[in-house]
C-alpha cells in the first residue's frame, strides 16, 4: 500500500518537475522558431511553425538594428559593471560584516534602501546630475548608475554571507603576520564563491537588459546598448514582430550561452561553499 | 556582528575598502533621491518654470484613489510572490535535494532560465499566452474540454491582476531556488542522518530541520521579494499597459505615466517618494513579524 | 602568488577611483570649433534603415546630400523612446537645436520659454508659407505666434471595412446613418463576425481614432475650442455625454472583440486580415501597413469610410479628426548663426516638393500638391484621397488637450468601456481633472 503510494508520489513529483521545467524553456523555443517566420505567417497564427525559415529576419535585425555595435557596447558596460560591483560590494560588505564603527548601521541601511528605489522616478534628476557632472553620453556613462544600483544587492548578499564565515581562520592568518588585504582576498573571498557566481549572473543580466538609463543618458547611436536597439523595431503605428523576435533572440542567446557555461560553476561554487561553511 | 581587533585593518585600508562604494552610491543614488524629494514640493511641468507649492502634492497623493489603487495592486503582487515564488521555490528545492527527482541538473539549469530573460521579453511572451483567440492558454483549455474556463484573461478587470501576477511569480522562482539550494547544501548532512536515526521522515525532516535552519535565508528572500515587487512595472506594462482602465496599473507605472505622459514632474516625484516610503514601511513590518516568529 | 594579491587589489581599486575622478574633467575639452560651421543638433524619429521607410528619412538624407556643408549631430529614437527622451531633455532645459513636437506639448513648452517662434523663418519665403493647406499650422499657434511646422497630417479616423462581410450582413454599401451602422453591427454579431476589431492597449486609439471624431459629431467644433481655451464648455455638457454614451453603446451591442484592451493597434489588424472581423478603425497610417502586410484578397475587398451621420446631432456630419501631428520646432536658445540652415532644412522637409513625395508614400501632406493627377498613387492612397475630398478636419483631442488631460481621458475612456463608469460618471471624472488643471 505505502509502496505503491510512494511510487505514485515519485512519478507525480517528477511529472510536476518536468511541467515546471517545460514552462521555463518553452518560451525560448517559441521565440526561436517564431523568429524564423514571415510577418504574415506570424500575424495569421502565432503558434504555427515557419513554413520556410526566414533567416532574413536576422540579417535585417543586424542591419537595421545595428545589433553589432550595440552588442559590443552592452558587453563592455555589462563586463565592467560586474567587475566593479563585485569588487566594491565585496570589500564594503566585508567591513560592514566584520567591524563596529560609527555610522555603521546608517551606512548599511542606506545601501539597503537602494533596493527600494523606483528608478523611473529618478530619470530626470539623474539626467540633470549627469549633465552637471559632464558625464552624459560616454562609453563609461552607464557603468556608474549600474554599479551604484547593483551595490545594494551586492552588499546585502555578501554581508549576509560573510557573517556566516567563522572568524578563526582570519584571526590565525593575521596573527601569523598576513596583511589584512591578503587575508581577505585569500581566505574570505574564495569562501564567498557561491554568492559571487550568483552575483555575476545577476549583475550581468541587470546591465545587459537595463533600459531606462540607457535611453536617457546616452545620445549617440554609437554608444547605445542592445535594449535600446530592440525598440528600433517598434514604430508608432507599425511593428514588425518577427524582426523584433529575431532581435530578441540576438539579445537573449548570448546570455543563455554564458549562463549555461556558468551554470555548472554556480553549482560547483555552491557545494564548495557548503563544504567549508 | 563580531568585532575582532586582531583582523581590523589599518585606518587607510579600512577607508579604501569602504569609501568607493559609499561615494559612488551617494552620487548616483542619494543625490537624485534628494533632488526628487525637492521636486516633490513643486508644481513643475518641465523646463525652467517651477512653482513652490509646499505640501500640496502630498495632500493630493493622500486622497489620490488611482495611487492607492495602484498600491493595492502592488500589495497583491507582493502577497502572491511571497507565498508563490518563495513557497514554490522552497518546495522545488526540497524535491531537488531529495533522491526522488531524476535529471536534477537539467531542472536546476532550466528553471533559472526565465530569470535570465528580460522583463520585456517575458511580458511579450505571456501576452501571447493569454491572447484571447490565438493564445496558448485558451487553446489548451479548449483541447482538454474546459471551454467554460476560457476567459479574456487580460481584459476582465476582476482577474487581470491575477493574470499579470502569474508571470512575475513564475519568472523569479529560479532566483529563489538558487538561494535555497545554496543554503540547503550548507546544512550538514549529519544533522539529517541523526534525525533519520531518530525516525524522522521526509515531511518531519523538512518541518523540524530544514525550515528552522533556513529561517534567516527565508527572511532575506522575503525582503528581496518585497523590494523587487514594490517596483514591478515592465512586464505588466508590456502585457496590459496598466489596463483595462487602471485595473492593472502599479505604483511605478503611475509614477512614470504622471511624469512622462501627463507631464506633471513635481507630482510624479511625489509619487516616487511615496513608493519609497511605503516600501520601507512594508519591509519593516515584515521583518517585525518575522522577528516575532523566531524562537 | 600571495604577494600578488595585495598589489592587484590596490591597482584595481586605485584605477577604479581614477576612472571615477577622471570623468569629471572630461567635458571642458568639448568646445565648439570656430572655423567650421557649428553642427546642428537635431533629434527626430526617422531612421533611414527602418522598414517600411519613411518620407521624412528620405528627405533628410536628400538634404544632407544637397548641402554637404551643413553638418548634424543627430539623435534618432524610435517613437516611444522619443517621447520619453524629449520630456527628459525639456525638463532639464537641454533641448537640441531642432526637434519634433506634438501640438499638446506646444503650450507647455512655450510656457517654459523653450520654443522659438518660427514666424520669421516662415516669412522669409512666402511661397513656402502660403503653400500650406489652410489651417494646418493652427495647432502650433500660441498667442498668434507659430511654434511648429508640420510635414504631414492625415485623418486619425478611418474605418477600414471588408466589403464582402458587410454585404453578407445585408449592406451593399457602407451605412449612411448611425442607426443603420448599429443595425449592421447587430447583424454582424448574429453572424458571429466581430464587427469592429479594436486594440486599445496603448489607450490612445479610442481617444484619437474614435472619440475625437464621434465627439465632434455630437458637440460641434466650437465646443472643443471653447473647452481648450477654458471659455465655458464642459465635459459634462449633455452633447459630449451623449457622444460617450454612443461609444459605450457600441460596446454594449457587442461591436468589439473581448480582448480589446490587451492587444495593441498592430494586433487589432490581425483579425481583420484573417477575415474574422468586418472593420477596424485607425488613422490614415494604417492604409500603408494594410497594403504591405495584409493578404491580397483582403486588400482588394477593403473599402474606406468614416463614421456615418448621426441623426439630430449638433456638429458637422462629414467631419473627421485629423491634421495636427508631429511638427518641427526650434529651441529658443538656438545659436542664431544656425537659423539660416535650419530654415532651409525645415522648408525642404515640408514644402510642396516634399509634399509630392509624402503623398507618394501614402501619407497626407500639409503643403498643397500641384497637379495631383500626375502622381502615381497606390489603390489605398487613391481611396483615401477620395474620402478626404468629401470630409473636413476637426481637432484630434489627444494632440490638442494638455498632456495631463489626455492621459486622464485615455484611462477614463477605457474605464467606461469596461463598464466601470457610466458616461455621466466618466464626464464628471474628466471635468474634475480639467478643473484641477486650469485652477
Amino acid at each position: 500500500m505505502t509502496k505503491t503510494g510512494n511510487r505514485i508520489g515519485r512519478i507525480g513529483i517528477n511529472v510536476f518537475m518536468f511541467a515546471v521545467s517545460l514552462s521555463c524553456i518553452f518560451p525560448l523555443i517559441w521565440m526561436l522558431y517564431s523568429s524564423l517566420k514571415t510577418e504574415r505567417e506570424f500575424s495569421l497564427n502565432i503558434m504555427s511553425l515557419p513554413t520556410k525559415p526566414q533567416f532574413q529576419n536576422y540579417i535585417d535585425a543586424f542591419e537595421i538594428g545595428k545589433m553589432g555595435s550595440y552588442f559590443w557596447n552592452s558587453a563592455f558596460v555589462s563586463f565592467f559593471t560586474v567587475i566593479f560591483t563585485i569588487l566594491f560590494g565585496f570589500f564594503t560588505a566585508y567591513i560592514l560584516a566584520r567591524f563596529k564603527f560609527p555610522f555603521r548601521n546608517v551606512i548599511y541601511f542606506m545601501f539597503l534602501t537602494g533596493m527600494l528605489i523606483p528608478i523611473h522616478g529618478l530619470l530626470i534628476p539623474i539626467f540633470i546630475e549627469f549633465k552637471a557632472l559632464g558625464l552624459l553620453n560616454k562609453q563609461i556613462t552607464l557603468i556608474f548608475p549600474y554599479v551604484a544600483f547593483n551595490l545594494s544587492m551586492a552588499i546585502f548578499l555578501f554581508e549576509n554571507f560573510i557573517k556566516t564565515v567563522p572568524l578563526d581562520v582570519e584571526e590565525a592568518a593575521c596573527i601569523d603576520g598576513s596583511s589584512s588585504t591578503r587575508t581577505v582576498l585569500s581566505i574570505v573571498f574564495p569562501l564567498c564563491l557561491p554568492v559571487i557566481s550568483t552575483a555575476i549572473i545577476l549583475f550581468f543580466l541587470g546591465a545587459w537588459n537595463e533600459f531606462p538609463f540607457a535611453l536617457v543618458l546616452i545620445e549617440s547611436a554609437d554608444l547605445r546598448t542592445l535594449p535600446i536597439g530592440l525598440t528600433n523595431f517598434n514604430g508608432q503605428y507599425t511593428a514588425n514582430y518577427t524582426q523584433m523576435l529575431a532581435a530578441m533572440a540576438i539579445v537573449v542567446l548570448p546570455v543563455i550561452i554564458v549562463y549555461l557555461a556558468f551554470a555548472k560553476k554556480v553549482m560547483q561554487g555552491m557545494t564548495a561553499g557548503a563544504v567549508k561553511g | 556582528m563580531n568585532d575582532s581587533t586582531a583582523i581590523r585593518p589599518k585606518r587607510t585600508t579600512f577607508l579604501i575598502y569602504l569609501l568607493p562604494s559609499v561615494i559612488l552610491f551617494a552620487f548616483m543614488v542619494l543625490v537624485p533621491v534628494i533632488l526628487a524629494v525637492r521636486y516633490s514640493f513643486f508644481k513643475w511641468s518641465g523646463g525652467p518654470k517651477m512653482d513652490f507649492i509646499g505640501l500640496d502634492n502630498y495632500m493630493t497623493l493622500l486622497t489620490d484613489s488611482l495611487f492607492w489603487n495602484a498600491f493595492l495592486n502592488n500589495l497583491l503582487i507582493v502577497f502572491f510572490s511571497v507565498f508563490g515564488q518563495i513557497g514554490i521555490a522552497f518546495v522545488i528545492s526540497i524535491f531537488l535535494m531529495s533522491k526522488v527527482v531524476k535529471l536534477k541538473g537539467f531542472h536546476r539549469t532550466v528553471i533559472f532560465i526565465p530569470v535570465v530573460l528580460s522583463s520585456v521579453v517575458i511580458g511579450f511572451l505571456w501576452g501571447m499566452i493569454y491572447n484571447q483567440d490565438a493564445g496558448m492558454l485558451n487553446w489548451f483549455l479548449q483541447t482538454v474540454g474546459l471551454e467554460s474556463w476560457i476567459r479574456p484573461w487580460l481584459d476582465d478587470p476582476k482577474i487581470v491582476m491575477y493574470s499579470v501576477t502569474v508571470p512575475i511569480v513564475w519568472q523569479y522562482i529560479g532566483f529563489y531556488l538558487i538561494i535555497f539550494l545554496a543554503a540547503m547544501q550548507s546544512i550538514n548532512n549529519e544533522v539529517y542522518e541523526m534525525a533519520e536515526l531518530d525516525g524522522a521522515t521526509g515531511f518531519k525532516k523538512m518541518r523540524f530541520i530544514t525550515l528552522p535552519l533556513l529561517s534567516s535565508t527565508i527572511k532575506i528572500a522575503i525582503m528581496l521579494c518585497i523590494a523587487g515587487n514594490m517596483k514591478a512595472f515592465d512586464s505588466i506594462f508590456v502585457m496590459t499597459g496598466g489596463g483595462p482602465g487602471s485595473s492593472s496599473t502599479v505604483m511605478a507605472q503611475y509614477a512614470y505615466d504622471t511624469s512622462f505622459k501627463a507631464y506633471k514632474l513635481g507630482y510624479g516625484s511625489t509619487i516616487s517618494v511615496g513608493i519609497m516610503v511605503l516600501s520601507v514601511g512594508l519591509i519593516i513590518i515584515s521583518q517585525l513579524i518575522g522577528g516575532k516568529n523566531r524562537d | 602568488m600571495k604577494r600578488g594579491f595585495k598589489s592587484v587589489t590596490a591597482t584595481v581599486l586605485i584605477s577604479s577611483l581614477a576612472v571615477l575622478t577622471a570623468c569629471g574633467s572630461n567635458n571642458a575639452s568639448e568646445g565648439t570649433d570656430g572655423v567650421k560651421k557649428a553642427k546642428i543638433k537635431f533629434m527626430h524619429m526617422y531612421d533611414k534603415n527602418v522598414t517600411p521607410p519613411s518620407h521624412q528619412a528620405d528627405l533628410i538624407e536628400k538634404f544632407k546630400k544637397d548641402n554637404p556643408d551643413v553638418t548634424f549631430d543627430e539623435e534618432i529614437q524610435s517613437h516611444d523612446n522619443y517621447e520619453t527622451k524629449i520630456k527628459t531633455l525639456s525638463a532639464a532645459n537641454e533641448l537640441p537645436d531642432l526637434f519634433l513636437v506634438k501640438p499638446s506639448m506646444v503650450s507647455t513648452f512655450v510656457d517654459n520659454g523653450l520654443l522659438l517662434p518660427l514666424d520669421d523663418l516662415l516669412d522669409k519665403d512666402a511661397s513656402w508659407k502660403d503653400g500650406f493647406v489652410e489651417g494646418s499650422l493652427d495647432p502650433y499657434i500660441v498667442d498668434g505666434k507659430t511654434y511648429g511646422v508640420q510635414m504631414s497630417g492625415g485623418p486619425t479616423h478611418v474605418i477600414y471595412y471588408n466589403k464582402d462581410l458587410i454585404a453578407n450582413a445585408g449592406f451593399a454599401e457602407f451605412p449612411k446613418t448611425w442607426t443603420e451602422f448599429e443595425t449592421l453591427i447587430k447583424k454582424l454579431v448574429e453572424q458571429k463576425v466581430t464587427p469592429i476589431s479594436l486594440g486599445n492597449k496603448g489607450k490612445w486609439v479610442v481617444n484619437s481614432s474614435y472619440i475625437s471624431t464621434l465627439g465632434d459629431r455630437f458637440t460641434g467644433t466650437e465646443w472643443f475650442n471653447s473647452l481648450v481655451s477654458n471659455q465655458g464648455a464642459k465635459f459634462t455638457d449633455p452633447e459630449f455625454v451623449q457622444a460617450l454614451g454612443a461609444l459605450q453603446n457600441l460596446v454594449n451591442i457587442g461591436a468589439f472583440n473581448k480582448d480589446m484592451n490587451s492587444i495593441d493597434n498592430n494586433q487589432q489588424r490581425t483579425s481583420y486580415y484573417n477575415g474574422k472581423s468586418a472593420m477596424f478603425i485607425e488613422g490614415s497610417w494604417a492604409a500603408n501597413a494594410l497594403e504591405a502586410t495584409a493578404p491580397k484578397e483582403i486588400v482588394e475587398k477593403t473599402g474606406l469610410a468614416v463614421f456615418p451621420a448621426i441623426e439630430g446631432a449638433k456638429g458637422a456630419q462629414n467631419s473627421v479628426s485629423g491634421g495636427g501631428g508631429w511638427a518641427y520646432a526650434v529651441n529658443a536658445k538656438v545659436d542664431p548663426a544656425k537659423l539660416d540652415d535650419i530654415q532651409k532644412l525645415i522648408k525642404s522637409l515640408t514644402d510642396s516638393t516634399a509634399a509630392k513625395l509624402i503623398l507618394e508614400y501614402g501619407d497626407i501632406p500639409s503643403s498643397k500638391v500641384e497637379d495631383i493627377d500626375s502622381i502615381e498613387l497606390s489603390p489605398m492612397s487613391k481611396q483615401l484621397v477620395q474620402l478626404l475630398e468629401t470630409t473636413k478636419y476637426t481637432p484630434i483631442y489627444d494632440t490638442r488637450m494638455s498632456p495631463g488631460l489626455t492621459e486622464a481621458m485615455n484611462t477614463t475612456l477605457q474605464e467606461m468601456m469596461i463598464g466601470k463608469y457610466t458616461p455621466e460618471k466618466a464626464a464628471e471624472v474628466l471635468q474634475k481633472e480639467f478643473e484641477a488643471e486650469t485652477k
